[in-house]
C-alpha cells in the first residue's frame, strides 16, 4: 500500500498494555504458578532447614 | 710441554668460541633491540594516528548523544521492558537451585540415607526446570519483541530526519556513507539490543544473585574470593573503552568504503572509458586491507579481554579452593556448604567472562549509536515556521526584495530585486556561476535567503507551509531523475492516487504518449534505474508529463533543453509550451533560442542584474545579452554545419 504524502505517518507501534502482555502468556503463567505451588508444598513438607 | 701446549690451544679455542658466541649474542640483541624499537615506533605512530583520528571525532562521540536520542525511545515500551526484566530475574533465580540441592544431598541425604528427601529433591529439580523453561520463553519473547519495536523506531526516526535535511546537507555528505549509516549501523544496534542485551541482563542478574548466595553461605570466604571482582570490572571497562574507540574509527572506514563503492558503481562508465578498473580495484583492496587490520585489532582486543578474564577466574578458583579447604578443616563450613559454595563460584566466573566478551559488541553498538546520534544531531536548516500559512494554490505573483545569498561565505546572489506578475514568463540568462539556478533553488526553499526576502502573492515564502509551497511550484531540471519503476509510476508520482486517464492526458500534453503506446507494456514499461532504458529527450518529456500532472501555479524550467540534441529539443519544446500555458514561468536558459518569447529576460552577472528587457529590446542595445546571443548563434551555426 502506498502512503499518500499528506497522510500522517505510522508512529511507533501502539503501546502494549501489561494486561495484553499478561493475557498473551496467561496459560504459561498459570502453569508456572501451579508448578511453583507444588514446589513450595513439597519443600515445606520435606523439612529442609 | 705438550700438555701445556694443548692446554693453551684449548684455551685459545675456548676463548675464540666464547668470543663468537658473545658477539653473535650481542649482534642478535642489537637486532632484537632494533626490531623492538621499530615495533614500538610503529605502534606509537599507529596509536598517534588513531588518537588523532579519534580526537577529531571525539567532540561528536559524547554519551549525551546516546542519552538524548536513544533513551527516549525506550519510554513507550516501559511495561514490556519491565515484564522482560522480571521474567529474566525469575529465569536467573532458577539457575541457583541446583548447587543448593547438591548441598542437601551431601549434608542431609547421603549421611542419613534419606530416600524421601532425595525424591523431593528430584521432583523439585524437574519442577524448577519446568518453571525455568517457561520464563526462558517469556523473557526472550518480550526482549526480542521490544527490541524489534525499538529498531523500527530508530529506522523511522533516522529516515524521517534524513528527509528533512536540506539540500546543502546532501551536497556535503556522500550517499554511500548515509546508506551505511542506515543499514550497517542500525544492524549493529540490532545485534546489540536483540541478543547482547538479553545475555547482559541474564549474566548481571546471575552475578548479583550468586554473590548474595555466596555471602549467605559464608561471608568471610565470599569476601576473600571476590577480591578478583574489581580486577574483572577494570578489565571489562578498559577494553570496552578501547574497543568503542576503535569501532568508531572502523565504522567510519566502512562508511567511507561504502561511499567509494557507490561512487565507483555509479560512475562505472567513466572508470571503463579511462581503463581505470585496475586502479580502482587497487584502491578498493587497499581500503579493504585497512578494514581487515582494524577488524583484527578489535577482535584481538576482545580476545585479550577474555584472556585476562580467564586468568582472573583461575586465580579466583585457586583462592576459593585453598581458603575453602582451610574453612572446612577448621570446622567453619560443612563439606556440603563448601561444594555448594564452589558450585556457585562455578556459575559466577563464567558469567563474568561472558560479560567481558560482550564488551566488544556493547562497544561496537555504542559506537554505532554515536554515529547515528551524530546524524540525528544535524540541524534542519530549512523548516516550517510555527503556524505556517496553508494554501491550495498561488495566483503567481513573485517578488524578490533585496535578496542576498551566500554559500559557505561566498556571496552568490547580491541585492537582487525583481517583481514577476501572475502568468508572466521570465527568463534568466548568464554565464555559468552567475547565480541563475540559485534563484530557482531559493524560490522552492532548497536553501533560505541569507538577506532580504522572497514573496509569493504578498507573503514571505518562509511563512508558507513548505509542502504547500513546493506542491504549487513545478521544476523541470536539466537532468531529470526517474525512479526505477514503470512509466505510470513515474508520472503518477506527482499526484497521489492519480488515475490512468489523468496520466495519459499528461503524457499526451507532454508529447510522449505516442512513444509510450509503441512500447509492448505501454504505461507498465519499466524505465530502469534513472530511466536508463530511455533517451534524454524521452526522459525529459516524461518529467514534463510528471510536472503537468502536478499542475503547479508557478513553473521553473532549469535548463530543461540544454542537454538535448536539436531534434529532441524541438519535441521537448512543444511539450514545454503546453506546460507553460497560464502559469507564471521562470526559465533558466543556456540556449537563447528557447527564451525569445519570454515577457522579460534578465541577464545575470555575478549574482546581480546586468540587463533586463524583452528579446528585441535587449538585442537592439550593445551589452552582454547581444554578446551572448551572437556567441549562441555561432555555436548553433557550427552545430548545423556538423
Amino acid at each position: 500500500m502506498k502512503l499518500k504524502n499528506d497522510e500522517p505517518l505510522p508512529a511507533q507501534f501502539k503501546k502494549t498494555s501489561l494486561k495484553t502482555t499478561l493475557g498473551y502468556f496467561k496459560y504459561w503463567l498459570c502453569l508456572s504458578a501451579v508448578m511453583f505451588a507444588t514446589l513450595t508444598y513439597l519443600l515445606s513438607t520435606a523439612g529442609i532447614q | 710441554m705438550l700438555l701445556i701446549k694443548n692446554t693453551k690451544y684449548y684455551q685459545s679455542m675456548t676463548y675464540d668460541f666464547l668470543r663468537i658466541v658473545v658477539s653473535t649474542l650481542l649482534s642478535f640483541s642489537a637486532k632484537l633491540n632494533n626490531t623492538i624499537m621499530r615495533i614500538k615506533m610503529k605502534t606509537e605512530t599507529i596509536r598517534k594516528t588513531a588518537r588523532r583520528n579519534f580526537s577529531e571525532r571525539l567532540n561528536l562521540a559524547k554519551p549525551f548523544i546516546i542519552k538524548k536520542h536513544f533513551l527516549p525511545l525506550l519510554k513507550p515500551y516501559f511495561l514490556l521492558i519491565a515484564g522482560a526484566v522480571i521474567s529474566l530475574i525469575i529465569f536467573s533465580l532458577t539457575s541457583l537451585t541446583l548447587p543448593y540441592v547438591l548441598k542437601i544431598a551431601i549434608d542431609d541425604v547421603l549421611p542419613n540415607k534419606n530416600i524421601r528427601l532425595l525424591t523431593v529433591g528430584i521432583i523439585s529439580i524437574v519442577l524448577i526446570f519446568g518453571i525455568r523453561l517457561i520464563f526462558f520463553y517469556i523473557s526472550h519473547y518480550l526482549t526480542y519483541y521490544t527490541s524489534q519495536k525499538i529498531l523500527f523506531d530508530i529506522r523511522r526516526k533516522l529516515f524521517q530526519h534524513l528527509q528533512k535535511l536540506s539540500v546543502r546537507f546532501y551536497q556535503t555528505h556522500r550517499t554511500g556513507k548515509l546508506i551505511s549509516n542506515v543499514i550497517t549501523d542500525v544492524g549493529v544496534i540490532q545485534q546489540l539490543i536483540s541478543s547482547t542485551l538479553i545475555n547482559l541482563a541474564v549474566h548481571c542478574f546471575l552475578i548479583i544473585l550468586v554473590m548474595i548466595c555466596l555471602f549467605i553461605i559464608n561471608w568471610q570466604l565470599a569476601l576473600i574470593c571476590l577480591v578478583v571482582i574489581p580486577f574483572h570490572a577494570a578489565n571489562f571497562l578498559y577494553f570496552k573503552k578501547e574497543i568503542r574507540k576503535n569501532s568508531l574509527v572502523r565504522q567510519e572506514k566502512v562508511s567511507e568504503i561504502s561511499g567509494n563503492l557507490a561512487e565507483i558503481l555509479t560512475g562505472s562508465t567513466v572508470v571503463k572509458s579511462f581503463a581505470k578498473e585496475k586502479t580502482e580495484s587497487k584502491h578498493f583492496i587497499t581500503d579493504l586491507r585497512k578494514l581487515f587490520d582494524m577488524n583484527l585489532t578489535i577482535v584481538m582486543q576482545g580476545v585479550w579481554s577474555s584472556t585476562f578474564a580467564d586468568i582472573l577466574v583461575l586465580i579466583g578458583r585457586l583462592i576459593a579452593l585453598g581458603s575453602g579447604a582451610w574453612f572446612v578443616f577448621e570446622g567453619h563450613m560443612s563439606i556440603g556448604e563448601f561444594v555448594c559454595f564452589y558450585s556457585y563460584l562455578g556459575m559466577l566466573f563464567p558469567s563474568i567472562v561472558q560479560l567481558s566478551s560482550l564488551s566488544q559488541v556493547i562497544a561496537q553498538g555504542s559506537a554505532s549509536m554515536t554515529r547515528i546520534g551524530r546524524l540525528l544531531e544535524e540541524s534542519v536548516e530549512v523548516e516550517d515556521e510555527k503556524n505556517p500559512i496553508t494554501t491550495d494554490s498561488f495566483k503567481g505573483n513573485i517578488e524578490f526584495k533585496n535578496v542576498t545569498f551566500a554559500y559557505y561565505g561566498k556571496a552568490i546572489i547580491k541585492d537582487f530585486s525583481l517583481n514577476i506578475k501572475p502568468g508572466q514568463s521570465i527568463a534568466f540568462v548568464g554565464q555559468s556561476g552567475s547565480g541563475k539556478s540559485t534563484i530557482a533553488n531559493l524560490l522552492v526553499r532548497f536553501f533560505d535567503v541569507t538577506g532580504g526576502s522572497i514573496h509569493i502573492d504578498g507573503n514571505d515564502i518562509r511563512k508558507y507551509k513548505m509542502s504547500n509551497l513546493r506542491k504549487n511550484i513545478g521544476i523541470v531540471q536539466q537532468t531529470p531523475f526517474l525512479f526505477s519503476g514503470t512509466i505510470f509510476d513515474n508520472i503518477s508520482y506527482a499526484k497521489d492516487g492519480s488515475s490512468l486517464e489523468e496520466v495519459i492526458e499528461a503524457a499526451k500534453k507532454a508529447n510522449i504518449h505516442e512513444f509510450i503506446e509503441e512500447q509492448e507494456d505501454k504505461y507498465d514499461t519499466v524505465v530502469g534505474e534513472n530511466g536508463v532504458n530511455l533517451s534524454g529527450g524521452q526522459r525529459q518529456r516524461l518529467s514534463i508529463a510528471r510536472t503537468l500532472l502536478k499542475n503547479p501555479d508557478i513553473l521553473i524550467l532549469d535548463e530543461a533543453t540544454s542537454a538535448l540534441d536539436n531534434h529532441s529539443e524541438k519535441e521537448v519544446q512543444k511539450a514545454l509550451e503546453a506546460l507553460m500555458k497560464g502559469r507564471t514561468t521562470i526559465t533558466i536558459a543556456h540556449r537563447l533560442s528557447t527564451i525569445k518569447n519570454a515577457d522579460s529576460i534578465i541577464v545575470l552577472e555575478n549574482g546581480r542584474i546586468k540587463q533586463q528587457g524583452n528579446h528585441n529590446e535587449l538585442l537592439s542595445k550593445d551589452g552582454p545579452y547581444k554578446e551572448l546571443y551572437l556567441l549562441n548563434q555561432e555555436g548553433e551555426h557550427d552545430e548545423t554545419k556538423k
